[in-house]
């Protein structure tokens, strides 16, 4: 019966630590307060770089921080809702601006920050706060890497066959064809049994077939003048589905995960893969074999004067501020913020995932040829990520559409129909209002204004 | 002589199965064991083979990044106490409902099962507002009260079943006796049970400790987390660090495992002494 | 004295079910009338709440995609019990015998239950994967490079792989629990029964099965339910309701609704519409199963 004991001994152990350990944590004397609710990080170092900065923060200014890192991205605005219910204090969240924009927003959940801002947009280089900009008013600011969409390459495996980087389709297809022929690897490898992933293709392809217009195309479809099933809609489904029947890319694709994508990448069993710059980071230190080289996706209509565009976005990570927080902290909160945006901070929790595009004055940037290319060729040739643009149902539609498409499950007319419908089921079900700041009452706008904005000029270095 | 082919091919068959089955269920225990031990780089790499040198520092990592030993502690008070309150409260009930006759206990056993086709994930934000009145967010006590009340509809079917096929003379000799209804119920009939018992161990046990989306609304600050929610901080936005987080999971599961290994002698074989009877 | 004694006597069930009551009505049935109530509001979790009354049901029951993950999640659960109770019943046969390494093998067979969705998930993609795969691999080595095929992304048999996923994960549960049936069963009924003559089916239909009643009443019905109110990790994992909601199942649907789409109001009204389905559907089984019941 040792068994016994033993298990006795450790219940008594789990009990008493978890019932007199939460005691200690609370005895801290009374600092003001900034809370900060966001998911967790990726890595270590990202997470001890920012308690550092809560230290160095706290050591200068006697305002304590407090962050609470839970739950995946998915998960935040449910977990903000809670907080909401909970009438915890919240005064900063870590948040996408695709959330933002999508959903956080227009339910009421953010505040207007351009008034508590105005001393702070100079700190951000030209144009990179414009996904935080909806109706002219600032809901947020990016606080990261800039992002978009590219072909990375098998730099050496192309060196080998003496081919290079396509500049258009012609060349996309004849490189193609001698990787299949003399490696007998596939030439792409996509992520396409992540969902998100699809529409990414597709910004791509409607953005050359509507004539570089795509983001203005979809928000008068979004706002109801205009139909999605036109022919260049249905020319942007094929397009994508080309890619597959032309053989670059191949059906495989779509049983294969991001984590998967990667590894058939770095074992070499594809020669280009297509995703986010954010794969960057997580691709060089798993590729160990052979040197990785970018380019952007080719041109693939003959329409006179149209140039690729490719998605693109700054503020995958974004802050905010919930617009229940309390008005009387938000002195503390905006020095907070004032000390994050200062370049030495901006490094010290940045350069931890390597930067490609300086979105904050003062950001280092990594010097590489990879970063070049992508400063130099593919960010110039950039659209908003329509995904930022249409709801979460409209999202989803691309993103069961487009594979379906691919497989020959589903036909182009038919994908723009689903596209059509689930619009105007979140009009029916919802009241989705694209403009959704013309129907805010003044009531409204009061709950996510602030009443009085503090100055923090005095605090600046 | 033909009777002894015939075993011997059936023996053949059986292990052939058998085999089967047990590489189709440890080979993912290797292949998390290895993984474990990879770098970033070889898990990509080599997927499917040992790993070509041995990173232990993926499990001191993992323990620290993940602040598993909280964690740990956390999980096993609620799982714990959870299946404590949850295991003699729908016995109670079972039993009652199985061997008497008493007005409403038709009505009672019915509402209680209902339960059972209730999807808990689903009602958690109904069920956070609930524990948001009475002021139990944000507390392991809550949590065990949820997970207790969410295991009751299975735990009262299964034990009811088990009541229900236990012989009626039983414990009508022990009344007889001058026993009284509940110390028959505890001393006699609860112990041939047991399988009951450890039916719901493993299975609401094993819901309990894997439960993700009610916790993580539930639980407000770091030091409550459950092991669920600290297997969270492996996951980035774009990337997985499955090293440290398979080594996480090692961690975590072996000792699931050896409980298991110890339970199954007396919960499997206990069981044939017993004196159950048709 | 007596009168007292008489008045505890009738009081003891319903003190017995007490606590039970209490528990239960206070974390489900309340959380469950609070989801009704909020099933008859639009209301994205933030905003305030606001009526519409039946609109909600309408919603969902016009929604082509609910009825669609309502008929997959009765394929599944149909078919996740038929073949975790064979099998499971199955294997509890073979190892309640005295053959050689038992406990090694029942302790692998109970293995997966053990494991976290993450790794299942991730697990089970990658044996499917048709690049590094194993399972492609296996087949390619036995010449079999027909039946090499998406797994998870044709339409038609990636629910099939989900559920074969499902059925791995909890077949060793439901050994488990029959191996303790089966323990359970007096030899002397085996001895007899051999006796008169009877074959090993004979055997098995006549005293195996009758005496494992109970047993396979919890078995079955653990199945049952596992597939409408537990099945949404493994799904999410494997495919996330893909290719084109081929897999989508209740819940995946009901959670994307509450948390992708911040429609919580049309998503408790969901979940209402299949607590009701459960209920008739479980009630209707447990009247077939359990005809001898105490209260007949």
């Amino acid at each position: 019966m040792a068994g016994k004991k033993v298990l006795a001994v450790v219940l008594l152990v789990v009990i008493s630590s978890v019932l007199f350990f939460p005691g200690c944590s609370k005895s801290k004397e009374e600092k003001p307060l900034v809370r900060i609710l966001g998911p967790t990080k990726g890595t270590a170092e990202e997470t001890e770089a920012w308690a550092k900065v809560m230290r160095d923060f706290e050591a200068e200014t006697g305002i304590r921080v407090e962050a609470r890192w839970q739950g995946n991205w998915p998960d935040l605005p449910q977990n903000l809702s809670a907080a909401k219910m909970a009438k915890e204090q919240v005064d900063l969240i870590v948040a996408g601006a695709g959330t933002l924009r999508s959903s956080l927003v227009r339910s009421g959940a953010i505040m207007n920050i351009t008034e508590l801002m105005k001393d702070l947009v100079d700190r951000f280089n030209e144009g990179m706060l414009d996904a935080f900009i909806i109706d002219g008013k600032l809901w947020g600011f990016p606080y990261a890497d800039a992002s978009a969409s590219v072909f990375y390459y098998n730099k050496t495996l192309f060196d080998e066959l003496g081919i290079k980087p396509p500049k258009n389709y012609q060349e996309f297809l004849k490189i193609s064809k001698i990787i299949k022929e003399k490696k007998g690897i596939q030439p792409v490898i996509f992520q396409g049994k992540e969902n998100w992933a699809w529409p990414m293709l597709f910004f791509e392809t409607y953005e050359q077939t509507s004539g570089n217009t795509s983001v203005a195309k979809v928000e008068e479809f979004l706002s109801g003048k205009r139909r999605f099933s036109t022919e260049i809609e249905k020319e942007a489904f094929l397009l994508v589905k080309k890619l597959f029947d032309d053989g670059i890319f191949t059906l495989d694709s779509l049983d294969t995960d991001s984590e998967g994508m990667r590894a058939v990448f770095s074992q070499q069993k594809a020669a280009m893969f297509y995703g986010g710059t954010w794969e960057y980071g997580a691709v060089k230190d798993v590729v160990k074999d052979f040197e990785i080289g970018v380019f952007e996706f080719p041109l693939m209509v003959n329409t006179p004067g149209v140039k690729p565009g490719h998605g693109f976005g700054v503020g995958d990570y974004g802050i905010a501020i919930p617009s229940f927080a309390k008005e009387e902290n938000l002195e503390n909160t905006m020095r907070f913020v004032e000390y994050l945006l200062r370049p030495e901070v901006v490094n010290t929790i940045l350069s931890i995932n390597d930067p490609m595009v300086q979105v904050i004055k003062g950001m280092q940037v990594a010097d590489t040829p990879i970063v070049q290319t992508l400063n130099n060729e593919v960010l110039k040739n950039s659209v908003l990520f329509l995904d930022w643009i249409w709801p979460a149902e409209v999202n989803d539609a691309f993103c069961r559409c487009i594979p379906a498409v691919v497989s020959g499950n589903m036909t182009p007319g038919e994908a723009v129909k689903i596209v059509e419908e689930s619009l105007k089921t979140i009009e029916e079900e919802k009241d989705y209002k694209f403009d959704w700041w013309t129907s805010w009452t003044e009531e409204d706008w009061a709950k996510v204004t602030p009443k009085r904005v503090p100055d923090i000029k005095r605090y600046m270095k | 002589m033909r009777k002894g082919v015939k075993t011997t091919i059936t023996y053949i068959a059986w292990y052939l199965i058998l085999i089967f089955f047990f590489i189709l269920c440890v080979e993912p225990v290797v292949w998390m064991v290895f993984g474990s031990f990879k770098d970033r780089a070889e898990f990509y790499a080599n997927i499917w083979g040992p790993p070509k040198v041995y990173h232990f520092e993926n499990y001191v990592k993992a323990w620290n990044n993940a602040g598993l030993g909280r964690k740990i502690l956390n999980s096993i008070f609620v799982t714990f106490f959870a299946l404590l309150i949850s295991i003699p409260v729908n016995s109670c009930a079972a039993y009652v409902l199985a061997r008497m006759r008493f007005k409403y206990a038709k009505l009672i056993y019915f509402y209680l099962l209902t339960g059972i086709m209730i999807p808990s994930g689903i009602m958690a934000i109904p069920t956070f507002s609930v524990a948001l009145r009475i002021n139990l967010v944000n507390s392991l006590f809550g949590l065990v009260l949820i997970f207790a009340a969410q295991s009751i509809a299975m735990g009262m079917f299964i034990m009811r079943s088990f009541f229900i096929s236990l012989p009626k003379g039983l414990e009508e000799a022990a009344l007889i006796d001058g026993c009284t209804r509940f110390k028959c119920f505890t001393h006699i009939i609860l112990p041939l049970t047991k399988p009951g018992i450890m039916t719901q161990v493993i299975f609401s046990g094993l819901t309990i400790w894997n439960e993700y989306l009610l916790s993580s609304i539930m639980i407000r600050s770091e030091n409550l987390q459950t092991i669920p929610l600290g297997l969270a901080s492996f996951v980035g936005k774009y990337t997985v660090n499955y090293p440290e987080l398979f080594a996480a999971l090692v961690i975590v599961t072996v000792p699931v495992i050896i409980i298991y290994i110890l339970a199954q002698k007396s919960f499997i074989e206990g069981l044939s002494a017993g004196a159950i009877k048709g | 004295m007596k009168d007292l004694l008489k008045k505890k006597e009738k009081a003891f069930p319903y003190l017995m079910c007490l606590p039970a009551l209490l528990l239960f009505t206070l974390f489900i049935t309340l959380p469950f009338i609070n989801g009704l109530w909020i099933s008859f509001h639009r209301w994205d979790g933030f905003s305030p709440m606001k009526w519409i009354g039946l609109k909600n049901y309408r919603f969902v029951l016009t929604d082509e995609i609910f009825w669609k993950a309502i008929s997959n999640t009765f394929i599944y659960a149909f078919f996740v019990t038929l073949i975790k109770n064979i099998i499971g019943l199955g294997l509890a046969i073979i190892l309640a015998k005295k053959i050689r390494f038992r406990t090694a093998f029942r302790t692998a067979v109970y293995m997966p239950v053990t494991f976290s969705y993450v790794v299942v998930g991730i697990l089970w993609v990658w044996i499917l994967n048709p690049n590094f795969g194993l399972l492609n691999h296996f087949l390619r080595a036995l010449g079999l490079d027909f039946l090499i095929r998406g797994w998870l992304s044709e339409p038609r048999y990636a629910l099939a792989s989900v559920i074969g996923v499902d059925i791995w994960k909890w077949i060793g549960f439901h050994m488990v629990l029959y191996l303790a049936g089966i323990q359970a069963i007096p030899k002397q009924l085996y001895e007899a029964a051999e006796i008169d003559g009877a074959s090993a089916w004979q055997r098995f239909c006549h005293v195996t099965i009758p005496q494992l009643n109970s047993t396979i009443i919890v078995n079955v019905l653990l199945s049952i339910t596992g597939a409408f109110v537990a099945n949404y990790d493994i799904v999410k994992m494997m495919t996330d309701g893909g290719p084109f909601h081929s897999t989508e199942v209740s819940l995946t649907y009901i959670v994307s609704t509450a948390f992708r789409y911040s429609s919580v109001g049309k998503a408790n009204a969901m979940s209402m519409i299949l607590f009701l389905l459960v209920l008739v559907f479980g009630l209707l089984q447990l009247k077939i199963m359990t005809r001898e019941d105490v209260y007949e």
